[in-house]
């Protein structure tokens, strides 16, 4: 059978994208439906046999008061880190915007940590936490009481909080310059012709007009915060999420179940990961149902 | 607490992929009736000479695979070994691989999944138990590893390697913790190293220096994550005239009085003395790196981290201070059988690696090259050991050197860990929070036993 030109050209087209879609279903959808098969079995990779056991690891999930702990904090991590990231970016970005000189030497400062080592920077960060650290020396010198920081169980999860704002600031801060400058100028003059305060035109103009920014760094800030982990593994005393389970995420417990714990819990910890990753779907779901309402009309 | 750090509620799950334990011991078994007998007769206890195993030999040209962990002085050094093994021993060719320490055990897994993986292993002595639970590990032939040879003529702790009533692995060189003792801070405070518990106290104390409520330097380090959770666990609390365990390994007794006070002695440092503080320079080890710490308890493995990082630091070394008691913890990495070279040559090849790998001569060149110390008793009174002022004190506590049965590493350092931030942070007392970890680690015990017995 002769094929038609315009025949060819769409099984060239679909061999194309066969590639990056073979790639796609073996790297990623594959190992997910993998995982929730995993989920369903004891699965140790050593053992010879790895029993089917239904939904018993999801059952000992739903008891399992180190992981309500993890789930716990995994949203502290979100609702807390989210909005701090946002509203810090926001103020950069908009200070940023104002600038006339050196404007590519500041947006360089702020993007460096973005893409500095996450173990560097924890265990910088780590330094600057102990008793004799940076950050104490400076309530001391106020006049403050010292702070545990790390150490203490009230506040070592908002201390891991705060490194990982600042890490991800420099990433907020790109995104949201690139959002302030697709905001068309005429908008803005034709407020400050029309006697609009500077709050005015932020609060009924930039805002909206920045909402489609905002979903974008929302989502994404949600995601990382719910997978946040190397922050905690090198940060959080002896790395397991301490003192007493108050740093330890979904993540890094899953992470010590599969590979730490002896023998490995792969099955029950597959089944901890499909919980989670039903939550992300769900969360994501809705933030783009609601928060973007409006931003693309 | 019922926290559960990934246990299987249900034992009846575990059963099912518990070790067969019979079937494992008539494996050896049927190994004796494989051209091993002869071995056996051959097998006498010559002083410190190891093992006899030239009554067997592989039936043909045979290539087994060794794995360890990277570590540069001791993958350089099998290198020139499997040269020398391959010359005494023709016929037999040891490959070796190597990965990175932190996903050593993923590897291991990895490789096993997909039907590969080593025929020897080089495995730290703490995943024993747990490997053998999984079925993973072959028991070393009694005929050519006669147990009252290894119990006569190696150290006590390389009993950790023995499950049951089977010996799994072997150790070449075995590691010690001792005290860490900053010389300089202790001639400025006018004192001498600490030889017991009342003498370290006030060492510590004398030696802390704080500007303020700063701390400059701790008298003693802090780091129950570290080390501290096996001088408590191990050390204090042998020293203090309690057995942690049941010989048989099955049993915790921790919340017994001289456990609970061998807790509070050492919290004391930090709730009482006021010599310490948690996250001082981030950990023990550092602080003590940095000059910043009078005493500090660590391993021998330490020295040479030291040695290139802080050359000038001024420092010796002392056996942990004992009370009634003196007693240290040890551990070891040692090599093992997998079920990969489950029979045959394979089987006959790696007994004769392991043998080798267990052998005098290497000893002799492993303890310079890697600083650990040598496993068998005999050696360690040999003068290239006791006159190395850095290793010697280590080497002296060898005789009381103990080796925790761990069947969860990380689990069971956790509930330590969780025992003493529970004083700390929460005001919990002692003997409710040693209770707690006992009970934690009791239910670890409990379920492994229960796997393994009823397997």
């Amino acid at each position: 059978m002769r094929l038609t030109l315009e025949r060819r050209k769409w099984i060239w087209a679909y061999l194309f994208l066969a590639v990056p879609l073979i790639f796609f279903l073996s790297i990623r959808i594959g190992p997910t439906l993998f995982a929730f098969w995993m989920s369903l079995h004891e699965w140790d990779p050593i053992a010879l046999d790895r029993p089917f056991i239904g939904l018993e690891n999801y059952r000992e999930v739903f008891d399992d008061e180190v992981f309500w702990k993890a789930f716990r904090n995994t949203w502290i991590y979100v609702v807390v880190g989210v909005p701090a990231g946002l509203l810090f970016s926001l103020v950069v970005a908009l200070g940023l915007q104002r600038l006339i000189r050196f404007v590519g030497f500041y947006r360089v400062l702020y993007f460096i940590p973005y893409i500095t080592s996450l173990v560097a920077v924890g265990w910088v960060w780590r330094w600057m936490y102990t008793p004799n650290g940076v950050f104490n020396d400076v309530l001391s010198r106020l006049g403050l009481p010292q702070s545990g920081f790390l150490g203490d169980p009230g506040t070592a999860i908002y201390a891991i909080i705060a490194t990982t704002v600042w890490q991800g600031l420099g990433f907020q801060i790109v995104i949201f310059l690139a959002g302030l400058e697709s905001i068309p100028g005429d908008y803005l003059d034709a407020a400050s012709v029309d006697g609009a305060s500077g709050w005015q035109t932020f609060r009924d103009i930039v805002m909206p007009l920045l909402n489609p920014t905002i979903v974008f760094l929302v989502v994404t800030g949600v995601i990382s915060n719910l997978q946040v982990f190397t922050q905690i593994r090198s940060m959080s005393s002896a790395g397991t999420g301490g003192p007493l389970d108050s740093t330890i995420s979904v993540v890094l417990y899953v992470y010590q179940a599969a590979f730490q714990s002896l023998p490995s819990e792969m099955g029950y910890a597959a089944a901890m990961m499909v919980v989670l990753f039903v939550v992300i779907l769900l969360i994501t779901v809705v933030q783009l149902k609601f928060l973007s309402r409006g931003a693309y009309d | 607490m019922s926290k559960s750090r990934f246990k299987t509620s249900d034992t009846s799950i575990n059963r099912r992929t518990a070790l067969k334990y019979g079937a494992g011991a008539a494996g050896a078994a049927a190994l004796a009736g494989r051209g091993w007998s002869a071995a056996a007769q051959e097998a006498t206890p010559a002083a410190s000479a190891g093992f006899d195993l030239s009554g067997m030999e592989v039936s043909g040209d045979v290539t087994i695979e060794y794995w360890q962990y990277e570590f540069e002085s001791k993958t350089t050094l099998v290198e020139e070994l499997i040269t020398q093994f391959n010359e005494a021993n023709p016929g037999i060719t040891v490959r070796q691989r190597n990965f990175p320490y932190d996903d050593f055990r993923q590897q291991v897994a990895a490789a096993v999944q997909a039907g590969e993986g080593p025929d020897v292993l080089n495995v730290f002595y703490g995943w024993i138990p747990a490997y053998v639970q999984q079925q993973f590990l072959q028991p070393l032939s009694q005929d050519a590893f006669p147990h009252d040879v290894i119990e006569s003529e190696y150290f006590p702790m390389v009993q950790a390697a023995r499950v049951g009533e089977e010996y799994y692995a072997l150790p070449t060189a075995v590691r010690t913790l001792g005290l860490f003792v900053n010389n300089d801070l202790l001639e400025a405070a006018g004192v001498e190293p600490p030889t017991n518990w009342e003498e370290t106290v006030e060492v510590a104390i004398a030696t802390t220096q704080k500007d303020g409520d700063n701390f400059e330097v701790v008298g003693m380090t802090w780091d129950i994550g570290g080390q501290g959770h096996h001088w408590w666990r191990e050390c204090l609390i042998r020293q203090n005239g309690l057995l942690p365990y049941s010989e048989d390994n099955r049993e915790v007794f921790w919340s017994e009085p001289e456990g609970v006070e061998a807790f509070e002695w050492l919290a004391a440092f930090l709730l009482e003395h006021e010599v310490t503080q948690s996250g001082f320079q981030t950990d023990g080890a550092t602080a003590f790196q940095n000059g910043a710490a009078a005493l500090h308890v660590d391993g021998s493995y330490r020295v040479g981290a030291y040695t290139t990082n802080a050359p000038e630091l001024n420092y010796s070394i002392v056996p942990l201070p004992g009370n009634v008691e003196q007693a240290s913890f040890a551990s070891f990495w040692a090599n093992t059988i997998t079920r990969n070279a489950a029979e045959g040559d394979k089987n006959i090849a790696a007994h004769k690696f392991i043998s080798f790998l267990s052998s005098p001569d290497v000893m002799r060149q492993w303890t310079p090259a890697t600083g650990e110390l040598p496993a068998l008793s005999a050696l360690a009174e040999e003068e290239q050991f006791t006159s190395d002022e850095k290793l010697a004190p280590f080497i002296e506590s060898l005789p009381f050197s103990y080796a925790t049965f761990l069947v969860d590493e990380a689990a069971l350092r956790q509930d330590v860990i969780d025992a003493f931030d529970q004083v700390i942070l929460n005001g919990v007392d002692a003997a409710t929070a040693v209770a707690e970890a006992e009970a934690s680690t009791q239910e670890r015990l409990d379920e492994y036993w229960a796997a393994i017995d009823e397997g």
